[in-house]
């Protein structure tokens, strides 16, 4: 009996956040009739996507140690050039469309970075003011390219992967899987694999855990700072030309303030702000769980500033917990 | 090397002093407009421009950033620099009461548009859309279009005073309504994708919801969006009447299916407006009045052909 | 129970999850005595000090301080009664002055009710308290500009102004040179004969011979006995700390070194910090380099590792000449390191013994596209912790869970796991335990005898004579001489350490 709820006691100290999550789908589920409905599931798969790629990238920075909070500018930059460079060919078809998109993002994406991952790993600027500057950057080149104006009047073609859903069938007209889920889910595990299986991921882990060691092992640790926060941005600037699909409209203005819910998600999810620690599986539960608070909260009609108070509470007392959690293992282990 | 510098701060002073003189033979008139981020803002100040061009006045257009502690600072510079007028577009009418003030003490005549300084006394003149009026035309709008049985929503924005204005104005209108149920308020935070999860979860709860009212040309982007996502048959009165409003209302065959009406506030007027009660005011002494609305106007796919 | 009993304990028992550190050990502690408490890793040293300054709440038993029982819920607490304690790891404010630090936390405050700092007069009372130390030092100096024996003395300055009654030392000369610890002896000395309890931790026999009066020995958290050095000697001692009598303590086979050429530095010199070095190591030789600390031996690793720059000089590998720019390079060249910090240059402490483990080597055993081989990762690493003897529940198990000499041994299979055939070693069996040493020099033998090389510095003198076949040693930067293993004494390497 005992070693029952011992073992009870270690799956809940383990996966906190999962419960948290699950919690949530009851709570939501038992209090609004729409919440579970399949079409609705469809929504938060498709609303949290966003969210998810950006979280995803960042995952990377934090765990070498480092922040990016140049995330949400960027990713509106990317979103912005991708509108203008498709707005030169007005007749564009899906692939096309797609093609733009990512090319735009690709490049966007790996110039910020650069810069980024160059200031912090060669000049040695604090992650935190380097990227403050390229989040300023980023931005306002949105502004400067776009005269402050949305980027509008594109083909519907541009929408595909924002706004489509594929297998449509006869209770669901529109398709079931919404593009740009697909999308994620497929760039999540890409990275999943990269940061577990490789070599790569390896050395992101080490950089995070202890920088010294993983250059006296003979990590190229400017290499892969540089590197994280090229995937950073540019996973941010295929979120931001989502946006931009989604939406069939570049907007300079849009994102704002999405490196603070890419943030949190990661962190929510138990990735540690101090590196060395953290998935990108954790980052997209993490996610859910604001997409699910923010979906449930709408459907329940509640103030969107108390929307905002109860997101800051839930993650809170998520993190809070997590660190207690560790507290207690850390004094286990010293005898 | 110290002396050197004193030199030549000294010699930079009498420098700036003897260009203001110079500068001082026409009106000066500071602008400080709302946002340099919205294109409401910016095509005020273009009508700004190309009026004072006209007039011969000089315009010292700043960027209010939407915070009245960034206003306050350029209505301070504003004063040092001894222009004839300041004209701005308050964020937060008790915010920047003091500087307001300040510039009066200063002599300085204080102008209003878009959004009025209601805190403040002795504003000259105010010129600025009525937006109680345009909530007004929207729920009107929004009547006209919902065919019966069907409920209507509005996206709104309660950080911003003239959005809660015009959502004042549609609940007025709303609330006189007995047969027509006005379900979901939702607030997109200026973001149009937060826009587009708005409409989508409004959506899966009302596939059939008949109209909505977005107080915002970023609102109208994004719930089209999820509009044309969902395959949803809901009609937009949007607000503003920015460029791409219009684009999208002109489109019939697409997206005007969808974004149908658009109560639309007339940046150039009120810029020009403006203008010229400056300069009225500043070579006479008198305005027209001391408030001057600008009606905000429909615009359909019909009354753009014309 | 004699007048001159200062703290005492009895029956205390402490238990973590799964492990009992402590059951139900009494002990005394008499005024103005050297009390030596010694014992393997793990044997409850730690806890029952722990327990002592405060850090832990003993399960059962009770603490008496001058015949008055006290129960510390926290370190203030203890530190109130008179209690201090002086961690291995130093904990000084790297960028305050030597006065801030000594009163740091008691800060002496201008009378009104402004809250600020009486810096003069805490100045005044720093140097008094040093020079009662009989030691001379600027206190305006900052911190972190102090050699580490300098910052530990700041550390018994700090205690001593807080009017200790009782001063526990873990491992106080873990980081200090032979000099260095003659000092530290000295002002032992004198706070003993103020009548001052040092409770002195150490691994080290010979230290604890020299300056203790008495000797308790914990075995797997059971106090074992209490002894007087006088009568007993370090055999004794040791036998009863590891529960057998050990023949040999270093496992020192006459190697026939072959005289082939692995390693030769010309003239390396880093300006400013050392010069001319030129030495040559051989295949199946271990190389010591011995010295003060301070003489900058770490710093000749890490040049030849690539972790610093030589100012002039060449390295050669086996008769080539190289440029070793990065540690990346120095791998290339199947160079390992083993840095003297474990905590902040040697492991990644929050990651699994398998992360620790094949870090270096991970570049070689990936596929076309990156991707590392699992297969070989966790059998090498399941290799070495059977080869090695690393005690762990598994390859996954964090390594910040395992004691320091398993730690160390990981960091060791780390450099043979990538095939090093070069180790340069600093300082490592500092802080380990007695049998985790006697296996580590086991190890290290078996590496040089299958044709590897080891330069290892080391400030433990008898390790030194030991386990070298060759010493150089150093004095501030140059090379004072070079000792063979069969003419080296303690006496002439301190000779040349210490004097022109």
């Amino acid at each position: 009996m005992k070693q029952h709820t011992k073992r009870f006691s270690n799956f809940v100290n383990n996966n906190a956040v999962l419960i948290v999550l699950l919690l949530l789908v009851v709570f939501f589920g038992f209090s609004n009739k729409t919440f579970l409905k399949p079409n609705n599931l469809i929504n938060i798969t498709s609303q949290m996507s966003i969210n998810v790629i950006i979280a995803t990238g960042i995952t990377f920075v934090i765990i070498t140690g480092g922040i990016d909070i140049s995330v949400g500018s960027v990713a509106a930059f990317a979103g912005i050039f991708s509108t203008f460079v498709a707005k030169l060919f007005p007749g564009i078809s899906v692939v096309e469309g797609l093609a733009i998109q990512i090319a735009s993002a690709l490049l966007i994406g790996a110039i910020c970075g650069l810069f980024n991952g160059i200031m912090v790993g060669y000049l040695k600027v604090v992650p935190m003011i380097a990227t403050l500057a390229m989040m300023n950057i980023a931005r306002g080149l949105a502004y400067v390219v776009t005269n402050g104006q949305p980027v509008y009047g594109l083909s519907n073609n541009f929408s595909w992967i924002g706004a489509g859903r594929i297998i449509e069938t006869e209770r669901f007209p529109l398709g079931i899987l919404p593009n740009n889920a697909i999308f994620t889910v497929i760039i999540v595990l890409l990275m999943h694999l990269l940061l577990t299986t490789t070599v790569f991921g390896r050395h992101v882990y080490a950089v995070g855990s202890n920088e010294a060691v993983a250059y006296l092992s003979g990590v190229n640790v400017k290499k892969i700072k540089v590197l994280t926060y090229m995937i950073s941005s540019i996973l941010a600037a295929l979120g931001g030309v989502c946006i931009a699909s989604k939406l069939n409209n570049g907007q300079p203005g849009s994102a704002e303030g999405y490196e603070m819910y890419a943030i949190a998600a990661t962190v929510l999810g138990g990735t540690s702000l101090s590196g060395g620690k953290g998935s990108v599986a954790r980052a997209v539960i993490g996610a859910s769980i604001i997409a699910i608070i923010n979906n449930g909260m709408n459907l329940l009609q509640i103030s969107s500033y108390w929307q905002k108070v109860i997101t800051g509470v839930i993650i809170l007392v998520a993190v809070l917990f997590d660190n207690l959690q560790r507290e207690r293992k850390i004094k286990t282990s010293v005898k | 090397m110290k002396k050197f510098f004193i030199v030549l701060l000294v010699v930079c002073f009498v420098l700036a002093g003897a260009l203001s003189v110079y500068a001082e033979e026409e009106l000066t008139v500071g602008f400080i407009v709302g946002s340099r981020e919205h294109v409401f803002y910016n095509l005020i100040e273009k009508s700004i421009m190309e009026t004072c061009e006209e007039l011969g006045i000089e315009p010292l257009v700043y960027d209010g950033e939407l915070d009245a502690n960034v206003q306050s600072n350029h209505i301070q510079n504003l004063i040092s620099m001894e222009v004839d007028a300041i004209a701005l577009a308050t964020v937060d009418a008790g915010g920047v009461a003091p500087a307001i003030e300040a510039a009066q003490k200063a002599g300085i005549p204080v102008f209003t548009f878009d959004s009025p300084a209601s805190t403040s006394k002795d504003i000259i003149c105010h010129a600025g859309t009525d937006n109680v009026e345009g909530g007004r035309l929207g729920a009107k709008e929004v009547l006209r279009l919902l065919k019966p049985g069907q409920t209507c929503a509005m996206i709104g924005n309660p950080a911003s005073s003239s959005v809660l204005d015009r959502q004042k104005g549609f609940e007025e209108v709303m609330n006189d309504q007995k047969d027509v149920e006005y379900a979901f308020f939702g607030n997109y935070q200026g973001d149009a994708n937060v826009a587009f999860s708005l409409m989508e979860d409004w959506l899966t709860q009302d596939p059939d919801l008949g109209a909505v009212f977005c107080a915002g040309d970023p609102a109208c982007t994004g719930a089209l969006g999820a509009i044309k996502a969902a395959n949803a048959k809901t009609l937009i009165v949007g607000f503003d009447g920015n460029p791409e409003a219009i684009s999208a209302i002109e489109d019939v065959e697409n997206d005007g299916k969808y974004w149908v009406s658009e109560i639309s506030q007339n940046p150039a007027l009120i810029g020009k407006t403006i203008c010229e009660q400056i300069l009225k005011y500043l070579t006479t002494g008198k305005v027209d009045s001391e408030l001057i609305p600008i009606d905000p106007f429909i615009i359909t796919a019909e009354t753009l052909k014309k | 129970m004699s007048n001159n009993c200062v703290l005492s304990l009895s029956n205390i028992s402490k238990s973590f999850p799964g492990v009992k550190a402590l059951s139900n050990v009494s002990l005394d502690f008499r005024k103005g005595e050297v009390h030596a408490i010694v014992g393997e890793n793990g044997a409850g040293k730690s806890t029952l000090m722990k327990i002592v300054s405060g850090v832990y709440i003993p399960d059962s038993g009770t603490i008496t301080i001058d015949n008055e029982e006290v129960s510390f819920k926290k370190p203030r607490e203890a530190l109130e009664k008179g209690v201090s304690i002086i961690h291995q790891e130093l904990n000084i404010a790297k960028d305050l002055t030597v006065a801030e630090n000594i009163y740091l936390g008691e800060e002496i405050r201008l009378k009104g009710f402004l809250p600020l700092i009486d810096r003069k007069r805490m100045e005044q009372l720093s140097e008094n308290i040093l020079e009662k130390m009989g030691v001379k030092m600027d206190i305006r100096r900052v911190s972190d500009e102090l050699t580490a024996s300098e910052q530990q003395l700041i550390e018994i300055a700090k205690v001593i102004n807080r009017n200790s009654k009782i001063i526990i030392m873990d491992e106080p000369t873990s980081s200090l040179s032979e000099a260095e610890i003659q000092v530290l002896f000295k002002i032992i000395d004198q706070l003993k004969r103020q009548g001052i309890t040092i409770i002195y931790i150490s691994h080290r026999m010979k230290e604890i011979f020299e300056i203790c009066d008495r000797v308790t020995i914990l075995r797997d958290g059971n106090l074992i006995k209490t002894m007087n050095i006088k009568d007993t000697n370090e055999k004794e001692v040791v036998a009863n700390m590891i529960g057998r009598t050990i023949t040999s303590y270093y496992d020192k086979t006459t190697r026939h070194t072959q005289k082939n050429e692995m390693l030769r530095v010309e003239d390396l010199t880093i300006d400013g910090v050392f010069e001319n070095i030129s030495f040559t190591l051989y295949e199946g030789e271990i190389l010591g380099l011995s010295g003060l600390v301070g003489s900058k031996r770490t710093d000749v690793l890490e040049c030849i590792f690539g972790v610093r720059k030589p100012d002039k000089g060449k390295v050669f590998i086996r008769g080539e000449e190289v440029t070793i720019r990065n540690p990346r390079e120095a791998h290339a060249y199947k160079i390992g390191f083993v840095t003297e910090d474990r905590r902040r240059t040697g492991l990644m402490l929050d990651q699994s013994v398998l992360a620790n483990l094949v870090l270096p080597s991970l570049n070689h055993h990936k596929n076309r596209i990156g991707i590392v081989d699992s297969k070989w990762e966790g059998q090498t690493t399941k290799d070495y912790i059977e080869k090695i003897g690393i005690k762990t529940p598994g390859t996954f198990s964090i390594i910040r869970n395992l004691s320091g000499g398993n730690q160390q041994k990981v960091i060791l299979s780390r450099w043979l796991a990538a095939n090093s055939d070069i180790l340069l070693l600093d300082e490592p069996t500092r802080g380990i335990d007695v049998n985790s040493k006697a296996e580590f020099y086991k190890i290290m033998n078996t590496f040089v005898s299958n044709g590897g090389g080891i330069i290892m510095v080391s400030s433990e003198m008898p390790e030194i004579l030991g386990v070298a076949d060759r010493i150089i040693v150093m004095r501030e930067g140059k090379m004072k001489g070079e000792l063979d293993s069969e003419n080296a004494t303690e006496l002439k390497i301190i000779e040349l350490a210490s004097f022109d």
